[in-house]
């Protein structure tokens, strides 16, 4: 029997992927333009307070509880350097995400391993993308349009494959 | 049956997966804006990640059915069921979604225990006020873990009735009311059926039905003994639900409605409980209603019959009301009329229904307690103007008690006096 809610008060689910997100997103921080450890500290307070938010039963399931950490992930890696640190570090702060996320003290645990196709969809894809702008020649000028074309692949190949048979006609119904 | 919002195939993106989404596009167009790959990455991420959470539906969910019903008496109101399927560890990821109605207040919210072939659920609420409602089913959605995509999934979920109203129309049963010769001197029928005043015993015929045997008078006899009744000395009771718009405005309409149809099926139901025959009528414009009878049949046509009752848009004159009704029942027939009094009073139907014959019984839901705090007063003023508007309802009741007993019910869960002047107006009349 699964309980639909951790037992205790407020849900104490996802110390784990949150310290992870922290440490990702923090450690981006440390990357960007910003005087040094600016970076860090903003990125670090975004996460926290996305953590704080979501510990209250009260916001847990609204969506602008996330948005510190995202709007925080957004500006360090747009004012990020270009080079494989911080685009690997970008990307696995988007996985780190999507982990807290799937990761919720509101709902039943093993989150986390209940979303590990999707995660591994999503990281394959990073993976690719990070792979080949390490091997790119021109690293700098060219490779905003070719990661626009792997994202648009990549999302052409996940509709595709959503919309097949994972998706499948539910059984007769009684009705 | 499957609610239309439970059809296969309908899944959504959560607010999550727009957002995603929305960043995923600003990300990428910043990326070749700055000439900068680094944006690129979360990028990726956020538009892969809500395609890749529709790709993880567990391929066997196919459908969810429910078993639901309620418990507690008065006011609090617990609402369980289970809800069963072959779900195996997906279960994990589905919730029931039971929107509380307007007319509760949430005691505690639902919790569900899951399993791997069932999920249980229990939510408690308190209702504000004696109503009988349908509940449409919850649903049962199947979201991903980052609940970034949703899924309803089909099933056999039936709606679920609610019936509260206050525990003292229970004892309804033991009351005796009028008969229903209205006029003196009329020779009282000796016809014999199955319901109405006890009349004698009988021997019991083979196709007799069993609900008619008396068990004590057989265990004397040692033959099987039916009862006997007197079919035109019933105790029939006739509830008239008034539907007609008031003063008040459509919400309060609706909320002195609701109160009434939920004391018109606490009295049907128990008097239906002692075999006695009742019929119900609501007037709006026009009368409508259903004939006398009795059984367990006629008590789910009378609770159709209130449930499909709306605030009519117009009144009508309750000499229609009359006419009406006299086309539909005999005059003599004890009658509870259920109405707000809070309309005109020129159109009062007391006084019509009186001059028809029909003795009457007067239950009046009070608008006092639900206007009660809604003018932005301070408390001392509210106090006075709750004292005020009794006081004027009082003496607006007091002309109607020359037709009848007449009941001001503002405390709504207690309708003792109803019971007591129900009781008080019976017993066989000599002839």
């Amino acid at each position: 029997m699964t309980p639909n809610a951790r037992p205790g008060g407020a849900p104490a689910g996802g110390t784990g992927t949150s310290i992870a997100l922290a440490a990702a997103v923090g450690a981006l921080g440390l990357f960007d333009n910003l005087p040094f450890p600016l970076g860090g500290v903003l990125g670090v307070t975004g996460v926290a307070v996305a953590i704080v938010l979501r510990r209250n039963p009260r916001f847990r399931d609204r969506l602008w509880v996330a948005l510190p950490v995202v709007f925080a992930l957004s500006f360090e890696s747009m004012t990020a350097p270009a080079g494989s640190g911080p685009e690997l570090l970008a990307g696995l702060s988007a996985l780190a995400l999507l982990a807290w996320w799937a990761d919720d003290g509101g709902r039943p645990v093993g989150g986390v391993a209940r979303a590990v196709v999707p995660l591994a969809m999503v990281s394959a894809g990073v993976g690719a993308a990070w792979t080949i702008v390490l091997l790119w020649p021109h690293r700098t000028s060219d490779v905003g349009a070719a990661g626009v074309l792997i994202a648009v692949g990549l999302v052409a190949l996940a509709i595709l494959l959503a919309r097949s048979r994972r998706w499948p006609a539910p059984g007769p119904s009684a009705g | 049956m499957i609610d239309s919002r439970q059809r296969p195939g309908v899944d959504r993106w959560t607010g999550r997966a727009y957002l995603l989404l929305g960043f995923g596009g600003l990300l990428l167009a910043a990326a070749v804006a700055l000439r900068n790959p680094v944006p690129v990455f979360p990028a990726i991420a956020f538009l892969v990640a809500p395609f890749a959470a529709a790709f993880g539906y567990p391929r066997e969910l196919h459908r969810a059915d429910l078993t639901w019903g309620e418990l507690g008496t008065g006011a609090d109101l617990e609402v369980q069921g289970t809800v069963t399927g072959q779900f195996g560890s997906a279960a994990a990821d589905l919730s029931v979604r039971l929107a509380s109605p307007p007319w509760v207040a949430v005691t505690k919210p639902i919790e569900c225990r899951r399993e791997r072939d069932r999920i249980r659920f229990s939510a408690l609420w308190r209702v504000r006020e004696p109503m009988i409602a349908t509940m449409p089913p919850p649903r049962v959605v199947w979201s991903d873990p980052m609940r970034l995509c949703e899924r309803n999934l089909p099933g056999d979920r039936p709606p679920l009735r609610i019936r509260r109203y206050p525990t003292e129309l229970h004892g309804l049963t033991r009351i005796r009311l009028h008969r229903t010769h209205p006029l003196p001197g009329e020779t009282p029928s000796m016809r014999l059926g199955t319901s109405g005043e006890f009349g004698g015993l009988r021997v019991a015929t083979p196709d007799e039905s069993i609900r008619r045997i008396n068990w004590r008078a057989t265990a004397r006899t040692g033959r099987w003994i039916v009862n006997e009744y007197e079919t035109e000395l019933t105790g029939d009771l006739l509830v008239l639900l008034d539907r007609r718009p008031t003063t008040l405005g459509r919400g309060y309409d609706e909320r002195l409605l609701r109160l009434g149809q939920a004391a018109a099926y606490g009295v049907a139901e128990s008097i239906l409980r002692g075999k006695i025959r009742i019929g119900f009528a609501s007037f709006g414009e026009e009368v409508s209603g259903i004939p006398l009878a009795t059984g367990r049949l006629h008590r789910t046509r009378i609770l159709g019959a209130i449930l499909a009752c709306q605030p009519s848009p117009r009144g009508a004159d309750p000499s229609r009301c009359t006419v009406g009704l006299r086309r539909l029942y005999r005059p003599g027939l004890t009658t509870l009329v259920i109405s707000s009094w809070a309309g005109d009073p020129t159109l009062e139907l007391s006084p019509y229904l009186h001059r028809a014959g029909y003795p009457l019984v007067t239950l009046s839901p009070s608008p006092v307690p639900l206007r009660a705090g809604t003018g932005g007063l301070s408390a001392a003023q509210e106090s006075l103007a709750a004292r005020i508007e009794t006081l004027e309802r009082r003496t607006r009741l007091a002309t109607l008690w020359l037709d009848g007993p007449v009941i001001d019910w503002a405390g709504y869960w207690s309708l003792v006096p109803l019971v007591r002047a129900l009781q008080g107006s019976g017993g066989r009349r000599a002839s």
